[in-house]
């Protein structure tokens, strides 16, 4: 179990990440860079939405020993890659043309909320999955 | 914050949490029932002592089985290789 989940953190949370961190570094050099503008871009939410549906596809190959925790695990990883994708979607588009209410902490502490709920149903699922 | 994003966020956590926490629980009840299905095998297999016989063969001794020596094993004062009494004369 600790193999699988070092093995899904590795090459899903960690490598995973290497875009968002690239872009990050790269924001970083420029001297108006700001954490709460670079995390309302949303992009984390991809990530995290990447993240939740690899894990959906181990619980959907995984044999059926614990039948219950794995459904309760997939429906959980539906539910947080929706809502990644709908609110990535409401932050490239909606918050562009309601730019009076689109605020950038809010935004970025909202992705980070999300990404963060991505990353732990995605562990949940690995760790339940066979 | 969007409330219905924060809303769906903290059903899908919560969902994760009663995941993991039925997991735990059927893992642990498997574990019990396997190990008790382990002690059970160990308490009803026979117990096997091997012993040196005077000649400095290994000869097995069957203990609290209904198998008896004549059935499975050499006894331990008859020499294993013509199955006589070691110190009989003949």
């Amino acid at each position: 179990m600790l193999l699988r989940l070092l093995e899904w953190f590795l090459f899903g949370g960690v490598v995973g990440s290497v875009p968002l961190i690239a872009d990050g570094i790269t924001l970083a050099w420029q001297q108006s860079f700001e954490w709460s503008e670079f995390l309302a871009q949303g992009d984390a939410l991809l990530v995290g939405a990447v993240l939740c549906g690899a894990a959906i596809g181990k619980l959907v190959l995984s044999g059926g020993r614990y039948k219950a925790p794995q459904l309760i695990a997939t429906c959980s990883c539906v539910v947080v890659m929706a809502v990644s994708s709908w609110q990535y979607a409401v932050l490239r588009y909606i918050g562009d043309v309601l730019s009076t209410a689109y605020s950038p902490s809010v935004a970025g502490s909202t992705v980070v909320l999300l990404y963060l709920l991505a990353l732990g149903s995605s562990a949940v699922a690995v760790t339940i999955s066979e | 914050m969007n409330p219905f994003a924060v809303g769906g966020a903290a059903f899908g956590g919560f969902l994760s949490v009663v995941a993991l926490v039925i997991y735990i629980v059927q893992d642990r009840a498997s574990n019990k029932l396997r190990k008790q299905e382990e002690e059970r095998f160990q308490a009803e297999a026979p117990t096997v002592k091997y012993e040196t016989s005077p000649g400095g063969y290994s000869v097995r001794v069957d203990q609290d089985s209904t198998l008896t020596h004549d059935e499975e094993s050499i006894p331990v004062d008859m020499d294993p290789l013509d199955l006589k009494p070691k110190h009989s004369s003949n």
